[in-house]
């Protein structure tokens, strides 16, 4: 698994979320936090984790990890994608 | 606290502004505001309001979680008026209805997040209120209000799409201020979780409970919600009021551990149905000496009317926990559901119990008067009895579905699914042009094939109401206010199903 099919994947979700709230386009960086920004709501942040463990068929442990760091959109690419690996 | 609780309600709030003036009011992101502070900006407001605009009842506040939008929302109280909370997570189109159905003219925004496309497009006849400093300086200390007067009104989502508007008023929430202080006592140095969106009446709570007895309100930013058990362990968090499917997110986070909830004096669920596996998993990680409660009350109702203070056995049915009694001042009535032996709808009056939705004519179909001339208002809940008067919720009416000529009730054969995988689920008849379906949707995969689950199945519910679909979703979609969302689970399957 690359890192572009799963960015293109939360993508994906994200352009579902800005689609609702009357935003044509938005292109993350790395640093864009999704919460914060308004994207994803806490609980809607969960179905995009559960959505992403569904995708790629692995479990995303957040545990160890800072809310107010695995919710930009580098670091959680960087998190699925080492989920991945195990 | 005792003496002045008898009083009514601006009385109870100007006296905890005087006793309480050197204590922390609330905590939003490790910076900590005290009461003296609040009383300074929320009676500013209400001086601002009540010369400014004598005549308007009800003002809007902008439901940013902020110190400023808290303080308005005191501030509106304190000056006499009722705050109508508006939701920046609603759709324009709603948010036009509910100005339109509450007629507001004026909306307080002190964080200034109503952008000037929004002004024109969603407000454009609405004064929008952006700073305190514009404010008029001068006024009279805030006097005691008379308690007929309306606190807030929200909109709850009608069965038509429409919003009704529910006007509460000062006395009710007075009411239920006194009844939830006798099951809650809090003291000024507890410390109070603040997790509901402000449109949500379960946030009044948070705000006057708190404020009444001096304890302090934390309030978790986006991102904290998501690190729940380590937010409450770093700020010591000795009261966690949340709907249940807060605690299944904390659980799927890993976050439901000892460590995290030493501080832990009361769980309070309220929101939706509370499950006895939810419970024991808490129960597993608190201490002893931790009451576990769950409320319940339409938003018609004032924020709860009915309470669990949770024993060992859990009261339950079909896994669903016990909703309890009803608080004093309030009665219930059980209709019975025709063909369903022992299910009644239930009925509510009282002094927190509304008699008619905001602006509408009596709807018959939702409250109705008695010989005696009270109104009662119709919840449009299931409910069971038992021999000690316990109330057992058992699903909504519009939930209940016949089915090959029997009448049945969704959450019985979602108890049992549960029961066999462990995961959650949602029942429904499957909307079809040609033949219809009973569906049962699982939160998960199944670990076994569909052909054995339902022969598990099988042991409990009868041939005839096996679901014929068994479809599973990774996650079940969750409402603005934290609640499974059982309409977009419908839709979501029958589009999935349908095509």
């Amino acid at each position: 698994m690359d890192k572009s099919t799963v960015q293109n994947f939360i993508r994906a979700k994200i352009n579902e979320r800005i689609q609702l709230m009357g935003i044509n386009s938005f292109s993350p960086e790395d640093s864009t936090d999704l919460v914060r920004e308004g994207i994803f709501d806490s609980l809607a942040f969960i179905d995009l984790i559960t959505n992403c463990e569904h995708e790629f068929a692995t479990e995303i442990n957040l545990e160890n990890y800072n809310p107010r760091e695995f919710t930009t959109y580098g670091k959680l690419t960087e998190i699925i994608l080492e989920s991945i690996k195990k | 606290m005792r003496e002045s609780i008898k009083n009514n309600l601006s009385q109870l709030i100007e006296h905890a502004f005087q006793q309480f003036a050197q204590l922390p009011a609330y905590n939003f992101n490790e910076k900590s505001y005290s009461y003296s502070e609040l009383d300074s900006i929320s009676q500013t407001i209400a001086n601002h309001l009540k010369e400014k605009y004598p005549n308007q009842i009800y003002i809007g506040v902008y439901a940013v979680k902020s110190f400023e939008t808290f303080a308005s929302i005191i501030g509106i109280i304190r000056a006499g008026k009722a705050f109508v909370p508006i939701s920046p997570k609603f759709p324009p189109a709603k948010l036009q209805r509910i100005i339109e159905k509450s007629k507001i003219k004026t909306l307080i925004d002190l964080n200034s997040k109503i952008t000037q496309q929004q002004k024109h497009t969603v407000y454009p006849a609405v004064e929008i209120l952006n700073s305190v400093s514009t404010f008029s300086p001068q006024g009279s200390k805030v006097q005691p209000i008379e308690d007929t007067k309306p606190a807030y009104l929200l909109f709850t989502s009608g069965t038509t799409g429409d919003p009704k508007g529910v006007s509460i008023n000062r006395n009710q929430l007075k009411n239920y201020l006194i009844n939830i202080s006798k099951i809650i006592p809090l003291q000024s140095t507890n410390r109070c979780s603040q997790t509901f969106e402000l449109n949500f009446d379960l946030s009044i709570h948070d705000i006057f409970h708190t404020l009444i007895h001096g304890s302090s309100l934390f309030i978790p930013e986006e991102n904290d919600l998501l690190s729940l058990g380590k937010y409450i362990q770093k700020n010591k968090i000795s009261h966690l009021f949340c709907v249940p499917s807060l605690i299944k997110i904390m659980d799927k986070l890993r976050q439901i551990k000892k460590e995290n909830l030493l501080s832990i004096e009361a769980v309070i669920f309220c929101g939706e149905a509370l499950t006895t596996e939810l419970v024991e998993k808490i129960q597993q990680a608190v201490s002893n000496s931790t009451k576990i409660i769950n409320l319940y009350g339409p938003t018609e109702s004032t924020i709860a009317v009915a309470y669990y203070i949770i024993t060992n056995p859990v009261k339950n049915f079909n896994g669903i926990v016990s909703i309890g009694k009803i608080f004093k001042g309030n009665d219930v009535s059980f209709t019975a559901i025709e063909n369903s032996a022992g299910l009644y709808e239930l009925t509510i009056n009282g002094n927190q119990v509304i008699s008619n939705y905001f602006g509408e004519e009596n709807d018959a179909s939702k409250f109705y008067t008695d010989i005696n001339g009270l109104v009662w208002y119709k919840t449009g809940d299931l409910v069971r009895k038992d021999e000690e008067d316990l109330i057992y919720f058992a699903g909504r009416i519009d939930e209940q579905i016949k089915w090959n000529g029997h009448r049945i009730e969704t959450g019985e054969i979602e108890h049992y699914a549960r029961n066999i995988t462990g995961l959650e689920a949602v029942c429904f008849i499957l909307p079809s042009d040609s033949k219809e379906q009973l569906c049962l949707v699982l939160e998960g995969e199944l670990t076994t094939t569909p052909g054995s689950f339902r022969v598990a199945l099988n042991n409990y519910l009868p041939a005839q109401l096996l679901p014929q679909q068994i479809v599973s979703l990774p996650q079940f979609p969750l409402n603005s206010n934290g609640k499974t969302d059982r309409k977009k689970i419908i839709e979501i399957i029958s589009l999935k199903l349908n095509g």
